[in-house]
């Protein structure tokens, strides 16, 4: 089975190369040094190695996913097919009612994200209707574009390996860093403070609404608030209240770093009410007599909810946790575009960020296609991987 | 022992023992209070003090004035001067016919993916599960080459309303919630003779009264707080939305900007999603409930 998706995914990503692979006026190289040692790589062949190393393993991961739906298919397939309670005698309504939909899901998701592939071998600018194949040019310059004057520590620096002129290379290391960073905050304050409100107390629904108002705020009043909090002309909320303390003030949006954290910061506060309000409810459902029956054996409180409720509410962490790494990969622009900007010196350009800068304001739509396609790559990776932790139980009892 | 003192005795009110055991489970610890206070005030405190700000004047706000300053009108005045009344009417119709499309188009798909019966009903419905899990931010450069170059909607409204309006987390739900209506009803309408429609709108629609509420609630959250396209299709200041606007009102230089101005506009921004969310909270938390089974 390997083999054969192996042959054919190869084959789908050879036929539109066009054999461009091999036309030395094609070639790209840019100076990798890992440790110390340099090398010198041919991009375009890096980036073909790499497109047919995914597509292969794409084909192979759906080739073996239909061939699994189908035999649990064949098992409930009349579960399924009888449809009880189905309108007898309307065989033309459904396409009327599901017609809208269907054509808008084709015409303004599908066929953009399709586009993308074809755009991404192209030289197109935004705003020309023309546009000439240039191969694998757009992927091979994500990697030997030159980093002008982009921080880049993140993977970077002479600390892991040191990819010269990988300015894509910064964003992504952004990318990651904040996904991290904000996936962890969220769901630890998360849960903390969910352990505290789920309490049984009197106006326990009063506290609740207080807490999860937040939820309705938009990215950009996060980005323009936490701005003046952080920044403020250099002495915002946060550095007065140092200065009134007698600390020195931070420089929270003007150095990469302290830029970096402040993003984290902003987006931390602007999820952490939906987190909390599933957190809440997620602990509701914990049994109480499971906590109760822990206590009798002895077990103290951290005990207790380290063995007890954790383990129960395990299935609503991995949820919440995919909801914020795509939050965290995709809806992150508002909050940085009002923040930072993606600045210093590019220190918060997350991928998305990076898509607008090329696509829209350096006008190069061709380029952040092939951007727009790693991005989609790392959907599929992140949605096989939910579908993989999600689809088993991760834990017996209750739901 | 009758049947009737043995059902006297299940109506009985529950009697002090009762009581007595229940009692203990609501907590009445003060520093509980105290912490959820504090957590309250931490959950809510950058846009208290966006309100705070939003009265004060630049030396106030520097000088970490913690009462309300004098600078309300003032400030008032400079938002009202960047049309922020054009903009917050152009946010809410533009998001009301978002909302009310794409609730209309996802009631009527997940009707006809739980209620008919269609050759390739299981193949429409990946179509539509696979467009959910892509994110929009993956397509918007094409969708924007698409929209603006191919079909020609720059600067229109209809750019910002007509590629939104077809919502595979919509479809999705909706088809979940139906699916968990017994089929029974829909079988008995049938035999009284009511086409699906009748049903639709007679039956399913008032008994899902909740989950349309929900839905209509998230759908409306978002739609008000989208950014990225419109910053990207809509370029005319008079067909803006207030996110938009929002962040142009922050474009001032550092030296001559007041915050005042950008503090109030966020807060006005933020007023009817918040009413909205709190107001019917208790449908949304039922729509949390539908989208936990995803």
């Amino acid at each position: 089975m390997g083999a054969v998706s192996g042959f054919f995914g190869t084959l789908a990503s050879m036929i539109p190369l066009q054999f461009c692979v091999l036309d030395p006026d094609n070639q790209m190289f840019f100076d990798l040094s890992i440790f110390g040692h340099s090398a010198r790589v041919n991009a375009v062949a890096l980036i073909t190695g790499l497109l047919i190393i995914a597509v292969t393993w794409a084909f192979a991961l759906a080739i073996n996913e239909i061939r699994h739906r189908w035999l649990a298919r064949k098992r409930i397939i009349a579960a399924t097919d009888s449809a009880p309670g189905a309108f007898v005698g309307y065989s033309f309504s459904p396409w009327i009612f599901i017609a809208p939909t269907v054509i808008g899901l084709a015409l303004f998701t599908y066929y953009p994200a399709a586009q993308n592939f074809f755009l991404g071998t192209q030289l197109a600018r935004r705003g020309v209707a023309n546009t000439a194949f240039i191969c694998l040019d757009n992927f091979a310059s994500l990697i030997t574009n030159p980093l002008q004057d982009a921080h880049y520590y993140v993977i970077s620096n002479g600390f892991f390996f040191l990819a010269e002129n990988a300015r894509y290379l910064a964003v992504l290391g952004n990318s990651f860093f904040f996904s991290v960073l904000i996936v962890l905050c969220t769901n630890v304050l998360g849960i903390a403070i969910a352990t505290v409100a789920s309490q049984k107390i009197r106006g326990a629904v009063v506290y609740r609404t207080l807490m999860i108002w937040p939820y309705a705020i938009s990215g950009v009043v996060v980005g323009v608030v936490f701005a003046v909090l952080l920044g403020g002309g250099g002495s915002g909320f946060f550095n007065q209240g140092l200065q009134l303390l007698g600390l020195p003030s931070l420089p929270f949006l003007s150095d990469p770093w302290w830029a970096r954290i402040s993003v984290v910061m902003a987006a931390t506060w602007n999820k952490l009410a939906f987190n909390v309000l599933i957190y809440i409810a997620a602990l509701q459902a914990v049994p109480k007599e499971l906590l109760e029956a822990a206590s009798i054996d002895g077990a103290n409180a951290w005990q207790r909810f380290l063995n007890v409720t954790l383990p129960i509410i395990s299935p609503y962490i991995f949820f919440v946790v995919f909801l914020n790494l795509n939050y965290s990969f995709f809806d992150l622009f508002a909050v940085i575009d009002n923040l930072t900007g993606g600045g210093p010196v590019n220190s918060t350009t997350n991928l998305v960020v990076d898509v607008i800068r090329v696509g829209v304001e350096s006008r190069d739509i061709g380029k952040a296609a092939a951007q727009s396609i790693i991005l989609l790559l790392i959907v599929i990776g992140l949605t096989y991987l939910q579908f993989r932790v999600l689809g088993r139980r991760v834990t017996y009892g209750v739901d | 022992m009758t049947p009737i003192t043995a059902k006297r005795a299940v109506e009985k009110p529950p009697g002090p023992r009762l009581q007595a055991i229940r009692e203990p489970l609501v907590v009445k610890r003060w520093y509980i209070h105290l912490l959820l206070w504090i957590i309250v005030l931490f959950m809510g405190f950058p846009l208290f003090y966006a309100v705070l700000v939003s009265t004060q004047s630049n030396a106030q706000m520097f000088r970490l004035q913690l009462t309300p300053g004098d600078s309300f009108g003032i400030n008032l005045e400079a938002v009202l001067d960047r049309n922020i009344a054009r903009l917050m009417f152009n946010t809410f119709a533009v998001a009301s016919m978002v909302t009310f499309g794409k609730a209309a188009l996802s009631i009527f798909s997940g009707m006809a993916l739980v209620y008919f019966r269609f050759p390739g009903k299981s193949l429409v419905f990946g179509f539509i599960l696979v467009a959910l899990m892509v994110p929009g931010e993956v397509t918007i450069i094409a969708l924007f080459r698409l929209v603006a170059l191919d079909l020609g909607w720059g600067n229109t409204w209809t750019a910002l309303v007509i590629p939104a309006v077809a919502s595979p987390t919509g479809v999705f739900l909706f088809r979940q919630h139906f699916a968990s209506i017994t089929p029974e009803l829909s079988e008995a309408a049938q035999l009284d003779g009511a086409n699906p429609l009748q049903f639709l709108f007679r039956v399913l629609l008032p008994l899902s009264r909740n989950a349309v509420a929900a839905l209509v609630v998230i759908m409306f959250i978002g739609a008000w707080n989208s950014y990225l396209w419109p910053l990207l299709i809509v370029t005319n200041p008079d067909l803006q939305v207030i996110q938009v606007g929002l962040s142009t009102l922050d474009d001032g230089l550092e030296i001559g900007r007041t915050y005042g101005p950008i503090m109030l506009g966020a807060v006005i921004a933020s007023i009817p999603p918040i009413v909205i969310f709190v107001l019917m909270q208790k449908q949304f938390l039922q729509g949390f409930a539908l989208t936990r089974n995803k």
